[in-house]
């Protein structure tokens, strides 16, 4: 009878959807269309996002443009769905290099350890110190990189944080048995890190690329939103709310529909990655 | 106590370094930075060649490069940060007259983030895996996710707009116009804050909890009042303390932002409109006095911790 008690609990637990699981599938949902767009958003717009028609500008929805047009008379429903593509390619190009540049050199501080470790973690902690979205602003501004540059400054500026908990995983792995075990098989140190370490700490490096994305996103947006991302013209999210936000009275959903994507968006990508992290988490206790 | 005034000292050197490393960086980025500033002074109309020799040599713009910065050095040790391209008036009093904007602003968002977060992180790490718990941490995911500027433009849409309740843009004039015009800014900015914030207080609260002399104090029969006055606030304090400076140092980047978001004329938009028309001496001083700002907050902070934790004092006579 207790057995069949067990059994029930587990059925029950296994089928009842939490409102947490129910938040996570939309989270995903998002996501996964956020990305449809940034590669097809241009294809499935109903119109050119950069067609300019003087004639019907600060319309609101109207047929034919069922979000209504910019000042320029650009329809905002194409700008919207083409505005996807720098919205978050730009993030996804920075959270990619930020984590594959923090990995190699967390491993190397974690394991190698010594001088190594101490000069790399000495030039992090600098870095670190630096408030990421006010240096980008200045270096960005001053240079007029645009778009490229403050995808390069802000690699830069999120590795630190990233770099830390690489570093900090990498060095609790050293000391473990396993890795004395393979030293003393005479393996080299970059073969070790390589097939030993790397592996043991995924859960860590998947976890700082979500973190990484969702700063990356809101900090590139918020350059190009402050007039210094993108080039003037692009159809892009950040660029969108700053270009129509004097349009609050004739065309509130000028700056609203790019706004909430660019809230959906970031709030799924961060539900996202809070959900893989548990999974993982999980996964560890259950071993 | 000798050996804390030393230390004192070493760190006070420490920050003068980071400001001047700091300022010459930045003025290699200016040096290096495409177009010439006469040109962007006088525009196309009025650059005659003679018009740009004048303004050349009345900015010190055809001395070295070493020159240059000497002669920036030597205005900062007189606490003159230069003449304005675009103005011509002085960068050091173009920032003060803003810092009544920027002050309140920058003041009211780390309030706001402060009480919003560590107050919800108490009590979320109080209730910790229960249902007010994870819906207090949706939203923070939502408030931490959301950009200044965005959910600065939709107060404006549904506060300001919608139901009129808040002036669309301005700083306004006087005492409590000037509040009036504040109100969206400060918790646009606060929100942010408060999102950071009330993730690490959680964290540090639910490990305080977690603590053999917690249970011993609940076991004694102190009310949770009293617990979390006496033992679990203490704990957690020192981590509560760090967060605060990151938010303080972040509420700066923060106000640019939103300054710009509600056409509010602070330092933050200074900076930026600076930038926009190739001002550099501007930039170049809104940048030092930030860079300044910004290690003295860390100082404060790491004094604060010796105040809190005295342990931390004597690991820094130490070293």
């Amino acid at each position: 009878m207790g057995t069949t008690t067990i059994g029930s609990v587990a059925t029950r637990r296994r089928f009842r959807v939490r409102p947490g699981q129910a938040l996570t599938a939309l989270a995903l949902a998002v996501v996964v269309a956020a990305l449809f767009l940034a590669v097809f958003g241009e294809v499935i717009a109903p119109d050119d996002p950069r067609r300019v028609d003087l004639n019907a500008g600060s319309l609101g929805p109207v047929s034919g443009h069922l979000l209504g047009t910019d000042q320029l008379g650009r329809d905002i429903l194409s700008r919207a769905l083409a505005g996807a593509r720098t919205a978050i390619f730009g993030p996804l190009i920075i959270a990619a290099s930020t984590v594959v540049i923090s990995t190699v050199l967390g491993l190397v501080a974690g394991y190698v350890g010594g001088w190594t470790d101490a000069t790399l973690s000495r030039v992090n902690d600098i870095v670190y110190a630096l408030p990421p979205l006010l240096v980008a602003i200045v270096v960005v501004g001053v240079l007029g990189g645009g778009f490229g540059l403050g995808i390069v400054i802000l690699v830069v500026l999120n590795i630190p944080a990233s770099f830390r908990s690489q570093r900090a995983a990498s060095l609790e792995q050293r000391g473990l048995p396993y890795i004395e075990a393979a030293r003393v098989l005479g393996l080299s140190r970059w073969r070790i890190m390589r097939i030993h370490v790397l592996p043991n700490i995924m859960p860590v490096v998947s976890s700082s690329f979500f973190i990484a994305f969702t700063y990356a996103f809101v900090d590139l947006s918020t350059l190009s939103f402050l007039g210094l991302g993108v080039a003037p013209g692009t159809p892009d999210w950040g660029r969108m709310v700053a270009e129509s936000r004097i349009l609050v009275f004739e065309n509130p959903w000028a700056a609203l529909a790019p706004l909430l994507l660019i809230v959906a968006t970031a709030v799924s990508a961060n539900l996202v990655g809070e959900a893989v992290d548990d999974r993982i988490a999980a996964k560890g206790r259950g071993r | 106590m000798n050996s804390l005034a030393l230390y004192l000292l070493r760190r006070l050197a420490a920050a003068v370094l980071v400001v001047l490393v700091v300022s010459f960086l930045i003025f290699c980025c200016l040096y290096l930075a495409p177009g010439s500033p006469e040109q962007a002074i006088l525009g196309p109309q009025q650059a005659t060649p003679e018009a740009l020799a004048t303004i050349r040599s009345d900015f010190g713009l055809d001395d070295s490069f070493v020159l240059q910065y000497w002669h920036f050095l030597d205005g900062l040790l007189h606490l003159d940060l230069g003449r304005s391209f675009q103005t011509g008036e002085s960068v050091g009093s173009g920032i003060t007259s803003r810092l009544g904007v920027t002050v309140p602003l920058a003041l009211g968002g780390f309030l706001v983030a402060c009480v919003l977060g560590i107050g919800g992180g108490i009590i979320a790490a109080q209730r910790r895996g229960r249902m007010s718990d994870r819906a207090l941490g949706t939203l923070g995911v939502v408030a931490a996710s959301t950009p200044a500027y965005a959910s600065g433009v939709l107060f404006l849409y549904v506060f300001g707009v919608a139901l009129g309740w808040f002036p669309v843009s301005g700083s306004g004039d006087g005492l409590s116009d000037r509040a009036f015009h504040l109100v969206l800014p400060i918790v646009t900015l606060g929100l942010v804050g408060a999102a950071s914030m009330f993730r690490r207080t959680r964290v540090a609260v639910v490990s305080a909890l977690e603590r053999d002399d917690v249970a011993f104090a609940r076991a004694r029969g102190l009310s949770s009042r009293e617990v979390l006055q006496k033992y679990v606030l203490r704990h957690a304090m020192v981590m509560i303390a760090t967060s605060a400076g990151v938010i303080l140092i972040f509420m700066l980047a923060g106000a640019a932002v939103v300054e710009s978001t509600f056409d509010l004329d602070g330092v933050g938009s200074y900076l930026l409109t600076s930038i926009n028309d190739k001002d550099l001496p501007s930039v170049q001083g809104i940048a030092v006095v930030t860079t300044a700002l910004v290690v003295l907050i860390n100082l404060a902070m790491d004094l604060l911790y010796a105040v809190i934790d005295p342990r931390i004092q004597r690991g820094a006579a130490a070293d």
